[in-house]
């Protein structure tokens, strides 16, 4: 069995790492918590990891900006581990404001090749915090370890996932070469700009992003508020499923991770 | 319903009861009503009401006058007896007194009120319940007794009134309702439940529909008004229907039960009075009826909107709509 080993980053403010970490341990990975200082002077550590985990939170208060210090810091001093990680076949989860974080540091959508920010999430269309059920629908996209056609619905909770790109030749390339790997979809099963279904207004129901190569994903939506079967909204209506729908992107992962 | 602790399904349920306005009519009322009230909503919920704890947070007027203070005294007393008959500990609870301004000439003092909080462990979150019907063809089952208790009501609010006759709480029938219902829902006899609080039987039955996008059909004749079944009073057979459809009668709950377990949830209610009182349908419509006559028909969606509207205490949005 694949036990890949994951590593759950830690940083003041990131506050969704317990239930990350339990949702790889559920599908057989080996996670372990690891906080951004020890990074930073134990770069080593990523060699023996196969998973970095971006989790949800406010990482560093979200000052200035949601996930700017943290990926700032990041970049700065740890930006040649990241991308020789990522090269050299390490997937990365981020998740919301993970999300924004990799965004900040440049690891998505990375279209250049290069480490810098190309697009930006900011705040919601409502222009406030949005906390609401969502239904995701996964496109054909490079992300190695999301197929097309997936559909699950999970909360999103944020008040910045309003995804902006600088131009609408930008926007073409994230949809048209493969970039997109989430969007939000309405109960018809279409993607959407449409309020509350989209709950930020993202053009073109951009939810998630993958990068150049495929092994870095991140996500608006939280899977992991919605991996247990207890967490689903309405299993009181249709009984307990055997797991919630978020938790298939953790397995999915994990078998698709090197070990 | 929480689960607190990662792949664990250990769990809590948190419930509360609040009602001041009834206070304006007796502090007693208000403060066994709000006990009761946490406890049947508990108990909606899936909570064990043999395991139970509670905490009682005050908000009080001036206490330096008399007339608030007796209140005060009055309350708690009242709280205190509930309590050692349904048996649930006060663990905590937090006081905020003397909330009175001056604004010229003019005393404005908060009602006096206890807001109850409930919370119980229970093995299994996937035991609990919601509110939200769930199947057309259910059975909806009322349990408690109804009484002409519309003082300080929701519906003598809507229209202009506050009223005299409070709501008060029969201690042993009320730890007997909570028990039997409580038995019956760990028994699987039900599929959803919802306690009767705030405007009542029908507000608690248009909820459970909007959550479900389901209609009802309800006969307010079948409504056990009472002590045990069969043994209603000449003066509760007068109840009128609106009196019978907005009391808030304490101790009560509506239940959606499937028709081949009203056999397991009668044999749970022991001691309790009871009676099927209406069906799920898929008509999206709330039809309220008195011994087959129709004498209310709700479109589920204007329930909806209407439930979905904002509050307009001051009526600043009906102001800027205009």
């Amino acid at each position: 069995m694949n036990t890949p080993h994951v590593l759950v980053l830690r940083a003041p403010g990131i506050n969704c790492e317990r239930e990350t970490l339990d949702a790889f341990a559920r599908v057989g990975a080996r996670p372990e918590f690891v906080h951004v200082k020890r990074l930073l002077g134990e770069p080593e550590l990523l060699t023996r990891a196969a998973i970095l985990v971006f989790p949800g939170g406010f990482a560093y208060g979200d000052d200035i900006a949601a996930g700017r210090v943290l990926a700032t810091e990041l970049r700065a001093r740890l930006g040649d581990r990241l991308l020789a990680f990522v090269d050299g076949g390490g997937l990365v989860l981020g998740i919301c404001n993970g999300f924004q974080a990799l965004v900040r540091l440049g690891l998505l959508p990375r279209m250049s090749g290069e480490l810098r920010q190309e697009v930006t999430l900011t705040y919601n269309l409502s222009n406030h915090y949005e906390c609401r059920w969502v239904t995701l629908r996964s496109c054909q996209s490079r992300c190695v370890f999301v197929p097309d056609g997936w559909t699950m619905r999970c909360p999103a909770a944020h008040g910045e996932g309003l995804l902006l790109t600088s131009d609408a030749q930008q926007r073409s390339m994230l949809a048209h070469e493969g970039y997109v790997v989430f969007r939000y979809v309405d109960g018809q099963g279409h993607a959407t700009e449409a309020y509350p279904a989209n709950p930020n207004g993202s053009p073109d129901g951009i939810a998630g992003l993958t990068d150049l190569s495929g092994r870095v994903l991140g996500l608006m939506p939280h899977p992991d508020r919605a991996y247990l079967p207890h967490h689903m909204p309405d299993w009181q209506r249709h009984g307990l499923a055997p797991a919630g729908d978020g938790l298939v992107l953790f397995e999915s992962m994990v078998k698709a991770a090197n070990v | 319903m929480l689960a607190p602790k990662l792949g664990s399904r250990r769990g809590l349920v948190l419930a509360c009861g609040l009602n001041p306005r009834y206070s304006k009519i007796d502090p007693a009322a208000m403060a066994e009503c709000a006990l009761d009230e946490a406890m049947r909503n508990l108990v909606a919920a899936g909570g064990d009401p043999e395991n139970t704890a509670v905490l009682d947070n005050y908000c009080w007027g001036n206490t330096g006058r008399e007339d608030q203070l007796g209140g005060l005294v009055r309350a708690s007393f009242a709280l205190r007896d509930l309590a050692l008959v349904l048996r649930t500990p006060f663990v905590s609870g937090k006081d905020s007194l003397n909330n009175e301004f001056r604004d010229g000439e003019r005393t404005i003092a908060i009602p006096g009120c206890i807001l109850v909080t409930a919370l119980s462990v229970i093995p299994d979150v996937a035991r609990t319940l919601t509110t939200d019907l769930k199947r057309a063809g259910n059975l909806l089952v009322l349990v408690g007794s109804t009484k002409r208790e519309l003082g300080g009501s929701a519906y003598w609010k809507a229209l202009g009134h506050l009223g005299a006759s409070v709501p008060r709480v029969d201690a042993a029938q009320a730890k007997k309702n909570l028990d039997m219902v409580a038995r019956a829902i760990a028994a699987r006899a039900v599929r959803s439940a919802h306690d009767l609080s705030e405007g009542g039987l029908l507000v608690a039955a248009a909820e459970m529909a909007i959550g479900g996008r389901l209609g009802f059909e309800l006969d307010l004749a079948a409504v056990p008004t009472s002590g045990m079944p069969g043994e209603a009073t000449a003066a509760d057979a007068a109840l009128r229907p609106d009196e019978v459809a907005f009391s808030e009668s304490q101790s009560r709950f509506l239940l959606e039960v499937e028709p081949d377990r009203l056999e397991d949830l009668r044999v749970n209610l022991f001691e309790v009075p009871w009676a099927v009182v209406g069906r799920v349908t898929n008509e999206r419509t709330l039809v309220i009826q008195r011994q087959g006559h129709d004498l209310a028909r709700v479109d589920l969606d204007a329930a909806v909107a209407a439930w979905k509207q904002p509050l307009d205490l001051d009526g600043t949005l009906t102001e800027s709509r205009r």
